[in-house]
């Protein structure tokens, strides 16, 4: 069972980054790259479960019942929603991309100058 | 380099690449078996220290506090980056000889009603969850999400709206701004009353349970939501195509 | 690991490999949403509300919603520059 959880996290890297190689479409890049990113976050929160915990929240259990991580759910809960901004850069860039060469196709685009 | 000898090259990468992922996690705990102490420690003292129930929101808003700003500031810039790359897009000639007009969106009545009937129940759920962010799941960042939500259900049903050419909407830059400043304040408020940059103990404990609880991490959180809701609304505004907007005739 | 988190590790999987399958554009969108949806549920499954909430608020309002305004723009780009 370790391998499932920990074995999902590398398949989506891996299936992430087929994606963005095999993509004809920059939006489409874009879309793959938040797929890789949301490994990261699975990967995390498997490595920080304990079995049998519960959530870390102490608002109706008693205090000193067994919990799960809660430093790796803080790392990704910022994470997910600075990963969307970052895409919205990334999808503005694709934009002007294809402002500028007409086509949203890598493999037909030239090099942006200045 | 052509597609094919890309696709060859990547193949041979993404061998190697998973040989090191698989024995790189053969050495992590096993699923459900994790023993750090570093969060057993912090899941024992948010309760007494700071009388506050949520640890992740602890974790995130105190004891990590200074990465969170770090995060935060991310969110600012990547606003502020999506506005410079975009900006000459929504200059086009035929809006900058009017950029006093009135924008409405082309909708649908169906949109209308559900658009109407969602925004105040969005808008409370949005700062329920930024406000409870010290006691139950949730907190700036979510809440930020949700009140751009809203936003963007107003604007689906059909608000008039008015973006001038070449700057994002005033209201959302407020608050976005206000935002930002509004955490760096609060961490330089806990360096003045309790000598640490972003200690939060100087604004009182309340009781365990109640909305007025955690020291300073129910600011923070009202900070961080504008933040975030305001850079968010930023981006989507500018990504906003001039088509799906009509001119609405001034009522002169 | 409960049947529950098994079930939904694999239907993680699933839906992102659909993700990096697809090749339009608007049916990755779409693929995206429901991806966004099965990693929420994931992470309810390993006790963590509230990094589900963050994810179902973004990967449900916020990503589709910059994706599809972005695919929008394009194809009104495109269809300005059929007309001329």
């Amino acid at each position: 069972m370790t391998l499932l959880a920990y074995g999902v996290a590398a398949w989506l890297f891996l299936a992430g980054l087929v994606g963005i190689v095999r993509s004809r479409n920059l939006i489409g890049v874009v879309i793959c790259l938040s797929v890789v990113q949301s490994s990261t976050y699975v990967l995390l929160l498997a490595i920080g479960y304990r079995s049998g915990a519960k959530a870390p929240i102490f608002a109706d259990i008693p205090s000193g019942t067994p919990v799960v991580d809660p430093v790796v759910q803080a790392l990704t809960l910022t994470d997910v929603v600075v990963e969307a901004t970052v895409t919205a850069v990334l999808l503005a860039l694709a934009v002007q991309a294809h402002k500028r060469f007409g086509t949203l196709d890598p493999d037909r685009m030239g090099v942006m100058r200045g | 380099m052509s597609r094919s000898a890309r696709l060859i090259v990547f193949a041979a990468g993404a061998v190697g690449l998973a040989a090191l992922m698989a024995w790189g996690f053969a050495g992590l705990p096993d699923f459900g078996g994790y023993t750090g102490r570093y969060g057993r420690i912090v899941a024992q003292i948010a309760g007494p220290d700071r009388a506050a129930t949520n640890t992740v929101t602890f974790t995130a808003f105190d004891v990590r506090a200074v990465d969170t700003l770090v995060e935060e500031f991310i969110v600012f810039a990547a606003a502020i980056a999506a506005v410079a790359l975009l900006r000459h897009q929504r200059g086009e000639p035929e809006r900058a000889e009017h950029p006093d007009d009135v924008l409405r969106p082309r909708t649908s009545p169906a949109l209308m009603v559900v658009g109407a009937a969602l925004a105040g129940p969005t808008t409370v759920i949005a700062l329920n969850v930024i406000a409870h962010g010290a006691l139950t799941p949730g907190g700036g960042f979510q809440g930020g999400v949700v009140l751009a939500a809203t936003a963007v259900v107003i604007v689906a049903a059909g608000a008039r709206v008015r973006l001038p050419p070449d700057e994002p909407p005033r209201f959302a830059e407020f608050i976005h701004g206000l935002g930002a400043a509004g955490f760096v304040l609060l961490g330089l408020a806990g360096l003045v009353f309790a000598g640490a940059f972003l200690n939060t103990t100087w604004a009182g404990h309340g009781t365990t349970g109640a909305l007025l609880s955690g020291g300073a991490i129910p600011l923070l959180n009202v900070a961080t939501g504008l933040e975030v809701a305001g850079a968010i609304i930023v981006i989507l505004a500018e990504f906003l195509e001039q088509n799906m907007l009509v001119v609405e005739e001034p009522e002169s | 690991m409960t049947a529950v988190q098994a079930v939904l590790l694999v239907l993680v999987g699933v839906a992102g490999t659909l993700v990096a399958l697809a090749r339009d554009p608007l049916r990755q969108t779409i693929l995206a949403g429901i991806y966004g949806l099965t990693l929420a549920l994931l992470f309810f499954a390993l006790q963590a509300p509230d990094v589900a909430l963050s994810q179902i608020v973004v990967g449900g309002v916020a990503l589709p919603a910059m994706l599809l305004l972005a695919l929008a723009e394009v194809r009104a780009r495109e269809q300005k520059g059929d007309d001329e």
